[in-house]
């Protein structure tokens, strides 16, 4: 029969204790457990859409160049680039001393294969506006490749940022969501998925052949465990019971507990979201924007904000302290008295019921992501204060299939309630755009793809910034959404986590650098 | 085994006298035990309203050192310790204004070699270089201004006069705006110049102030021995040894106060958030320090320290705005030039000279995305 520890005699225990603290100490403090609302439905950097995938991205994958500290573009799979003097073309040379997590070498047939499949019509990838800038690539060599470009680049480094595949894993194009790749990813990122659990948590572990830019190829942390924990409000008491040792994203509410504890620190992140409610443009009655304006005008949206907590009110699809922020455009006025001025114009009556036309009473569904944080506080309140004027309001709460399908591929949804975040290029092409492959409500307007456009186009930031203001104004004007708020925004970790800078959009960039104490 | 019989032998003697705590001759001491001689203090020179705004950092309603001069009357001390609190703030903005410029300079030059420098950009660019004493900066910016055919207004010295502090006023200089001729025609352009101005006008009318019954220090740093301690080189794991080891002792002495505190004073100390207050204004401190020795990390940390977060976009008693000005003065110097705006929202409408600062910042974080290709994320 083993014999405990306990009972060995005391010169043992004192004799053994370093040893023990150190075992203890790694065995315990080389994992890192962070909480997300709900886990990645994918992890294939194809069909990124949430911000939870985007953080197990930077886990698992890497791009050819990735930033710095500094925020720079630095090469990451690359080894270095050289652009033609016309600026169209630009040789990349890869690193070749890199392999995929399954031990298979990292060439330039991954780089082309993950461009090609981006560019894939039928891949539809979700990524594919950030190859639009590339014509072409291939291969020279096994660890070179030509890109060809769309315009002539000035820095193409900056946007030779995607995440790159593994050719090999993949049957060919187009890659779908449905391959098993995405049961069984394969990176060259600092750590390696090791498996989906059952309870909903993903394990990684550190990836050994790791290499990291500069010849940085340690990983400060062993193991990391992504925890889905769908209840917000239970996030902070795990984290102050030690039972998770970072929240990537406090509610604001939970902002005073958390600062007050000596054994967190909290971290600005994810600084660039807003929220907003947004109409199916190509749906009556939200066709005619008399009907979106009285929607706008009949919602109280300090009174929705106050109890989600801290933020600035937004009336433009950008936060206040974006340098494309137009703060000359006014809020629309909460306003019930004119919001039925313009239903009225619209053709709608007002009983003692509420609001008719041609004998249908003007009823709404909101629509929201189940994972979104606070949305049942929100829509509850947003009900409640249009029930009150006269609309039938149903709540319609969607998990991730059915968001993706009902919303997403099928169109089919009144308003939807929702957050949109941002790295700090804050590029809203895609959602606005008549053609953007996020433009989710069907906006349609020349005036703002020509103001998009110039933006996209303008080679100093005076005309770009002037362009993005205007834009803000006009699609205000617009209200393909009510533009809501945005939020304070912090992440929290253990004090046991040391060393942690966050990167402000993808989190992890640097975290092979973290320590556990 | 002996050396733990000696370590327990050590552990039973009797433990020597606690050194005394320099906490308990700080102004929160005083203020909790003096509640009587704190309020009498308020009221000199009819200061109380100066103290009010000085205390939740509404630093620009605390007389202007213009309207004291006119009026001829003795400042308040409260009117010096804002006056001191914005020339420090004015510095720090000056510096984060000045360092965009020059980078958004250099970043237009070599990002659009076929698009000649902004003539305005040119002519703030040579003046932040003079004004830092740059002289190759300065001459090669100057250079291309002369080349470019600028000619200041001389009818409108306004942005170039800030070492006359005596003939500006300070709402002249905190519109921001100066005057170039361009081509025969009169432009007008965010004058990078300002915070450097009004740092200098400030720091003329600050002065000590001696003799008011209390230190000087009221609703100031607390812990003078941190700076002592502070880290000699840009190391944030040892910045956050120092603060960690600053909270213990503030957490343990505030608990001690509160539990020996008058019914007056127990209100004092939770009601004015007095040991919140001194705590930032302390890690304030070390981040200006730390900004001036080029720490910029360590600058960050004790500055995201010193803030409230859970009323981060509020200038406040604990959020003075020094703290969001160090914040944007670090991220700008660090390459985070984005996330400086963030810092600096707070400001927007507070103080007057920050939307040229913004502005320029501003422009910065767009040049410097010119190449990329945004991302965005649902939820």
């Amino acid at each position: 029969m083993a014999r405990s520890p306990r009972h060995l005699p005391l010169p043992w225990l004192l004799a053994l204790a370093p040893l023990g603290a150190l075992v203890l100490g790694t065995a315990a403090a080389a994992q890192l457990r962070y909480a997300e609302d709900q886990a990645p439905a994918i992890v294939n950097p194809l069909f990124t859409t949430s911000m939870a995938e985007t953080r197990v991205g930077e886990l698992v994958f890497q791009s050819l160049y990735a930033d710095d500290h500094t925020l720079a573009s630095v090469p990451q799979l690359a080894e270095s680039g050289e652009l033609s003097t016309d600026r169209m073309h630009m040789t990349v040379r890869l690193r070749d001393s890199v392999n995929w997590q399954d031990g298979s070498p990292f060439t330039a047939k991954d780089v082309v294969f993950t461009v090609h499949a981006m560019k894939d019509p039928a891949t539809a990838s979700t990524e594919a506006g950030r190859a639009q800038f590339i014509s072409d690539c291939r291969e020279v060599g096994d660890h070179a490749v030509q890109f060809d470009f769309v315009r002539p680049e000035l820095r193409p480094e900056d946007k030779l940022t995607f995440k790159i595949l593994p050719a090999a894993a993949f049957a060919g194009l187009p890659v779908k969501r449905t391959d098993a790749f995405h049961l069984a990813p394969i990176g060259t990122g600092p750590w390696s998925l090791v498996k989906y659990n059952d309870d909903n948590s993903v394990s990684f572990s550190a990836n050994p052949g790791y290499k990291g830019p500069d010849g940085k190829d340690d990983v400060g942390i062993a193991q990391i465990t992504m925890k889905e924990v769908a209840d917000k409000n239970y996030q902070a008491k795990l984290l102050l019971y030690e039972s998770i040792d970072a929240l990537v994203r406090v509610l604001p509410r939970d902002l005073a507990m958390l600062q007050s504890n000596r054994k967190v620190e909290l971290y600005p992140y994810q600084t660039n979201s807003w929220w907003y409610a947004g109409f199916n443009l190509a749906r009556a009655p939200f066709t005619d924007p008399r009907v979106r304006q009285a929607l706008a005008e009949m919602l109280d949206v300090p009174n929705m904000l106050a109890p989600v907590g801290t933020g600035d009110l937004i009336t433009g699809p950008y936060v206040p302290s974006s340098p494309f922020y137009n703060h000359d455009t006014p809020p629309w006025p909460h306003d019930p008295a004119a919001a039925g001025a313009l239903l009225t114009a619209a053709g709608y009556q007002k009983d003692a019921d509420g609001w008719y036309k041609a004998g249908r009473k003007l009823a709404i569904t909101v629509s929201a992501h189940r994972a979104l944080e606070s949305a049942q506080e929100v829509t509850i309140n947003l009900q409640s204060q249009l029930q009150a004027q006269g609309i039938d309001v149903t709540i319609d709460f969607l998990d991730e299939p059915a968001w993706r399908q009902q919303v997403w591929t099928d169109r089919n949804y009144d308003v939807v309630l929702s957050q949109w975040t941002f790295d700090r290029n804050e590029d809203i092409r895609e959602q606005f755009y008549s053609t953007g492959s996020r433009n989710l409500m069907g906006l349609k307007d020349p005036d703002v793809d020509k103001l998009l456009d110039a933006a996209r186009d303008a080679n100093d930031p005076i005309a770009r910034k002037t362009a993005l203001r205007a834009a803000h104004q006009k699609i205000h004007d617009d209200l393909p959404m009510v533009f809501l708020w945005t939020l304070d925004s912090y992440a929290a970790l253990s004090t046991k986590v040391r060393g942690v800078t966050v990167h402000p959009f993808a989190f992890f960039t640097w975290a092979p650098e973290w320590q556990m104490q | 085994m002996t050396v733990l019989l000696v370590s327990l032998l050590l552990a039973c003697r009797p433990a020597a006298p606690p050194p005394p705590e320099p906490l308990d001759v700080s102004w929160i001491a005083n203020v909790v035990r003096e509640p009587a001689h704190f309020s009498s203090t308020l009221e000199q020179n009819g200061g109380r309203e100066a103290w009010q705004a000085f205390h939740r950092g509404d630093w620009l309603n605390v007389r202007s050192p213009v309207a004291a001069d006119a009026q001829g009357a003795v400042p308040s001390v409260a009117e010096h310790r804002a006056w001191a609190e914005l020339s420090v703030f004015e510095g720090v903005l000056d510096r984060a204004q000045g360092d965009a410029l020059l980078t958004l300079a250099e970043g237009w030059a070599k990002h659009s070699p076929d698009q000649p420098v902004p003539k305005w950009l040119l002519a703030s660019a040579q003046r932040v270089a003079e004004l830092r004493s740059d002289a190759p900066t300065a001459e090669k910016w100057r250079a291309q201004a002369n080349a470019a055919g600028i000619v200041f207004d001389e009818a409108n010295p306004k942005p170039f006069a800030y070492d006359q502090p005596p003939t500006l006023t300070i709402d002249a200089i905190r519109t921001c705006v100066g005057a170039a001729v361009d081509n025969g025609q009169l432009g007008s352009f965010w004058d990078a110049t300002g915070p450097a101005a009004l740092q200098q006008r400030y720091k003329a009318n600050a002065s000590n102030v001696m003799g008011v019954g209390l230190p000087e220090d009221l609703f100031g740093p607390i812990a003078e021995a941190v700076m002592a301690a502070r880290p000699s080189t840009d190391d944030v794991e040892a910045c956050h040894t120092l603060v960690s080891g600053m909270d213990t002792r503030l957490d343990a002495w505030s608990a001690k106060l509160a539990q020996g505190a008058t019914t007056d004073g127990a209100a004092l100390l939770h009601d004015l958030q007095l040991v919140q207050v001194g705590r930032s204004r302390t890690l304030a401190g070390l981040a200006v320090d730390a900004l001036g020795r080029h720490h910029d990390a360590c600058a960050l940390y004790y500055a995201e320290q010193a803030l409230d977060h859970a009323d981060a976009r509020a200038i406040s008693p604990v959020n003075s705005p020094t703290v969001f000005a160090v914040i944007a003065a670090a991220n700008v110097e660090s390459g985070h030039v984005r996330e400086a705006l963030d810092a600096l929202a707070p400001l927007r409408g507070a103080f007057p000279e920050a939307a040229g600062v913004i502005e320029t910042i501003g422009d910065l974080a767009v040049q410097q995305g010119l190449d990329r290709t945004g991302l965005s994320r649902e939820n």
